[in-house]
């Protein structure tokens, strides 16, 4: 074998290696130049005529479809849906979030029980994400503590088997997922998106802080693009903690704690646009 | 306004107008991590159990509190208590509306698939049953409750009626086919992702054949119409109940009546997505008189609170402001009393939230009456205005509200409480608010005497001290709320030290965005009568003082004594051996060292060895050993929960060693630092601490730099190659980071790989960071 095949041959390996660090679907479903996304909670949100004048649509809504809350049995996994209202316009794509919440650090249970378990809580989810409306995306929110990265693996990986194989599998982070905790890449999660929330940091708050100062680049898990999931209410501060670095975001999704109104979630977009990657995510 | 108030129609017998399914909910708290949190005064409701609460021990109220509890507050304040009767309706009302509401399977349905089953064998689907639907607007993302409890409930009972008296399976078997494709319409057709278009509206009931039995025909023709109407079909559903109730033969003719009423009031808040139909509510409304008329049915004399609550929802939205009006009048007490005080509370929420235009889980600190319906009713109300003004916590309250509040205070106990918890020290009219407050008596008591003796700025005031009315309330969130000041303007160390610890309210999880504990909902059992009595934790107000204002000196008098609470004393003796081996006081470090072997006797070994050591580097590195075989180890001590792993282990989320030190208002527990009379003499001793210690790079790049510095003079210390390997596993796992990391990392790997060939340490040491 020539040199410069076995270097092809060698590129390609390393290539599909990479690749396959974390699986995912072939069909990317959100837009390319869907690069900010508003997260819809709770609240009744009024995202109307959002877009910044003299811009294309470039915004989509991630809403969240309910909750599915965890005990430490079967019989203790509730699942509470959304009931406010959404107002938006043109510009929405369908992607629906699911807020999983697992309670005991650790569960009791034997292997047919787990199984069971995990089953019901992928039963929870679907039945909050999919509805009589097509979603192109599901994004899980679940902090999952370092006893619980087994269970939301299986978990994952039971859903994505699920899911419809048009539909994206998008995951929420912690923040310090992004820095120096390859647990993701090692479970070898079926994630298309992986969105490392860099607000409400409690403890890590600060250190978080310095990574970033030091001018430190935050994990793109494998992915080949790098998300960021933002605060309306710590977006000056953020802005101001990354104004010195090089950081791009491949897309940035948008929170705000006391829902989104026109005037906010304009505003929000104005100020993020900034940090958006100029080459196109792959 | 969301639709979920309005499609919220619950069961015939009780109506779920409110629905704000998720009350309370802070969603700026629902990103983790999430830990186990300490609280001292709760912010959103008072201390459970609740039936206290409803009983007149009203407390220290909050400004905070949903909108329910400051009308109980209101009515003691007021000296018009509530009957035992209404303390019971407003417990049934705060226990529905906390309860997680579920979309799974509810009891009375896992009844029917059980009865249902029994004839057509098991059916997998109906394991995870969602009763909710989505209405069919494009941009719609909310749920309502489609198929309440009763319907599986009336079904349930049909099926076991039908079995009863007519035994042919045949016929039974085709009633409960026919009832599968009536709750099949439950929820939303799910979109069909294989061949991309929407899910069709599964089949529904056909009509019976000719040569069935009457009763067949009977349930078929409104098994179809209850079809239709899940389905929300709702003018054919309007048609087939109206056909039936024609039927003087169907039994089904009585309720077919009420079904109407029900598919125009459905028809009315799904027409639109904004707002309601008002003409179809009216209608609405003339079909419900019509119905307490028919004779033929006693005016459906059985079916009277069923219908008052449909009244009561047609009214809200066709009448709001004489609705608030009347609700109003009652809740205070006065006036008509029909109706029922948890109609009239869940009522009052809803009236109360279009008044403001609030979003229930997003209520704000300032609220105005925006929506014109309620303008001129909701001034005629004095509840109301004092619910608004009370509830005001915005700094920049508007001057008027707090004129509206000094002009009723001195008249009116309410207000008096009101005006009070608005001003400060500096008020003019200060003393003249202090008399009236001590003259307030009654279930007021409490609240008043907080409010004289936080604005007298004393510890005693009229007649009773700070430390005297902590002793008499026994709700906690009260209690901790007096002795919050009582902290603030301690000035002797031992009573300072003494106020540190506190019974929190409850722990609670942070993912728990309504403040309350797991196990809130044992506090509703009859039985639950006390308030709860949890361990002592460390206030994380004090917390603040000994971290950041309390010089080094000072530490071991705050280790011997005997106020110090026992389980906390191993965190404050390891603070001070963190603290000290920062400053370079090692006489201190071995004072704390010789207390922290005390406390915990697993690291006696290696604080023995730090003890061993008498020239200061050889201190260094002991010290700096003990703190990275300890990820627990800091120079902060923790107010509120403990951290929950163990000293010696990494904390999942990265709560290890320490970051800089930062006083000051804390994001996420609102605290504020204040200037405590203890410390304040020591405040530049505490300040010149502070910046020398935060002077030192960060924790791991300073430990590890001390054992790296050491290594280099001692390679044969056989302490070397485990500290070198727990340097890189410390920079691994921690997110603690300034440019120094990588390179303490490496140079502890290098000097393992080097040094220390065949060293179990180094063989466990792969990779570094």
């Amino acid at each position: 074998m020539t040199g410069s095949k076995s270097l092809k041959l060698l590129l390609f390996a390393l290539v599909f290696a990479v690749s396959h660090v974390v699986s995912a679907t072939t069909n990317p479903a959100l837009a390319a130049d869907e690069k900010i996304i508003l997260w819809s909670w709770f609240n009744a949100d009024d995202t109307c005529q959002s877009q910044p004048d003299n811009l294309d649509c470039a915004y989509a809504l991630a809403i969240l479809r309910g909750r599915v809350i965890a005990g430490d049995t079967i019989a203790r996994i509730v699942t509470v849906p959304r009931m406010a209202a959404v107002k938006h316009n043109h510009c929405l794509r369908d992607m629906a979030v699911v807020r999983l919440e697992i309670l005991p650090d650790r569960l009791d249970l034997n292997s047919t029980e787990l199984d069971l378990y995990i089953e019901r809580l992928v039963q929870s989810t679907l039945s909050l994400a999919l509805g009589s409306r097509p979603i192109q995306c599901l994004q899980i929110d679940c902090d999952a503590r370092l006893t619980q990265r087994d269970l939301y693996a299986r978990y994952l990986q039971t859903l994505r088997k699920r899911l419809p194989p048009q539909i994206e599998l998008s995951i929420t982070a912690l923040a310090s997922w992004a820095f120096g905790d390859r647990w993701i890449a090692k479970a070898n999660l079926p994630v298309d998106e992986v969105v490392p929330m860099y607000f409400s940091m409690g403890k890590t708050g600060s250190e978080i802080k310095h990574l970033f100062v030091a001018g430190k680049k935050p994990d793109d898990f494998g992915l080949g693009k790098r998300v960021a999931g933002l605060r309306l209410q710590e977006l000056t501060d953020f802005l101001a903690t990354i104004e010195h670095t090089s950081l791009e975001f491949d897309r940035i999704y948008l929170f705000s704690s006391n829902g989104w109104s026109p005037q906010n979630s304009r505003e929000a977009i104005k100020l993020v646009l900034p940090l958006l990657s100029r080459k196109k995510p792959q | 306004m969301s639709l979920k108030r309005l499609l919220a129609l619950g069961v015939i017998a009780t109506m779920t107008t409110s629905s704000s399914l998720l009350t309370m909910c802070n969603p700026a708290l629902a990103c983790g991590p999430f830990d186990i949190d300490a609280v001292f005064t709760y912010k959103l409701h008072p201390d459970l159990p609740l039936s206290l609460y409803a009983s007149g021990e009203i407390g220290i109220v909050q400004p905070t509190y949903a909108r329910s509890y400051l009308v109980v507050a209101y009515r003691y304040l007021a000296g018009k208590p509530l009957s035992a009767i209404d303390q019971a309706q407003a417990i049934a009302f705060w226990q529905k509306r906390l309860s997680q509401t579920s979309m799974d399977t509810p009891a009375d349905a896992k009844t029917w698939f059980a009865a249902r089953d029994k004839v057509l064998g098991k059916n997998k689907d109906n394991e995870f049953f969602d009763v909710y639907r989505t209405p069919n607007f494009a941009d719609y993302y909310g749920s309502y409750l489609n198929c309440p409890p009763d319907a599986f409930r009336t079904a349930t009972n049909t099926l076991t009626e039908r079995q009863a008296k007519n035994p042919d399976k045949a016929w039974l078997a085709d009633f409960v086919k026919n009832q599968d494709a009536v709750f099949c319409h439950c929820r939303s057709p799910i979109y069909d992702y294989k061949n991309n278009k929407p899910g069709a509206e599964p089949a529904f009931p056909k009509p019976a054949p000719a040569d069935a039995p009457v009763w067949v025909k009977q349930d078929r023709a409104y098994q179809i119409a209850a079809a239709n109407f899940y389905a929300e079909k709702l003018d054919q559903a309007l048609k087939d109940f109206s056909a039936i109730y024609l039927d003087d033969n169907s039994p089904w003719q009585k309720i077919a009546g009420y079904m109407r009423v029900r598919c125009l009031i459905r028809k009315a808040t799904l027409s639109q997505k904004e707002g309601v139909d008002k003409s179809l509510l009216q209608q609405a409304k003339t079909e419900i008189d019509l119905l307490k008329q028919n004779k033929r049915f006693d005016g459906y004399t059985n079916m009277r609170q069923g219908l008052a609550d449909l009244e009561s929802f047609i009214e809200l939205r066709l009448a709001p402001g004489p609705a608030l009006a009347r609700t109003a009048t009652y809740l205070s007490g006065e006036g008509n009393k029909s109706g029922s005080f948890f109609r009239h509370l869940d009522d009052y929420a809803y009236l109360m939230d279009q008044a403001f235009q609030e979003d229930p889980e997003t209520p704000g600190d300032q609220h105005a009456v925006k929506n014109v319906d309620y303008k001129d009713s909701f001034a005629g109300a004095d509840l109301n205005e004092w619910i608004r003004i009370f509830s005001n916590t915005n700094k920049d309250l508007l001057s008027v509200d707090i004129e509206t509040a000094r002009a009723k205070a001195f008249s009116s106990t309410p207000w008096l409480i009101c005006y009070a918890s608005k001003i400060g020290r500096d008020a003019p009219d200060r003393n003249m608010v202090i008399e009236h407050l001590a003259k307030v008596d009654g279930p007021g008591k409490t609240m008043a005497r907080y409010h004289m003796l936080r604005l007298s700025g004393d510890n005693a005031e009229g007649g009773i001290t700070l430390a005297q009315l902590a002793g008499h309330t026994k709700a906690p969130s009260s209690r901790n709320a007096i002795d919050l000041v009582r902290l603030e303007r301690e000035s002797d160390l031992e009573r300072f030290i003494k106020l540190s610890f506190a019974s929190p309210a409850a722990l609670v999880g942070s993912y728990e965005a309504r403040d309350l504990p797991d196990d809130y909902e044992k506090t509703f059992a009859p039985t639950c009568k006390d308030y709860p009595v949890l361990k002592p934790l460390l206030r994380p107000e004090a917390a603040l003082q000994y971290n950041f204002h309390m010089p080094l000196a000072m530490w071991q008098s705050v280790l011997n004594s005997a106020n110090l609470e026992p389980s906390r004393k191993a965190d404050f003796a390891q603070a001070y051996f963190v603290r000290a081996s920062l400053l370079g006081d090692w006489a201190k470090a071995d004072l704390a060292a010789t207390i922290l072997k005390r406390c915990m006797p697993a690291q006696a070994g290696l604080l023995d060895g730090y003890l061993a050591a008498k020239q200061t580097p050889d201190k260094l590195f002991a010290a700096s050993y003990f703190m990275i075989k300890n990820p627990g180890a800091t120079p902060l001590v923790r107010g509120g929960t403990p951290r929950e792993t163990d000293y010696a282990r990494i904390d999942d989320f990265q709560n290890n060693w320490w970051g800089k030190l930062e006083p000051g208002k804390s994001e996420n527990t609102g605290l504020t630092d204040f200037n405590s009379p203890v410390f304040a003499k020591h405040a530049s001793t505490a300040s010149t601490e502070l910046n020398k210690i935060n002077a030192h790079k960060y924790s791991v790049v300073w430990l590890a730099d001390n054992i790296l510095a050491y290594a280099a003079t001692h390679p044969a210390d056989a302490r070397i190659p485990e500290a070198l390997h727990r340097i890189v596993r410390a920079t691994k796992v921690t997110q603690y980071e300034d440019k120094n990391i990588g390179r303490v990392s490496k140079s502890a790997f290098d000097l393992l790989h080097r040094n220390y060939k065949g060293n179990k340490w180094t063989n466990e040491t792969k990779v570094h960071y």
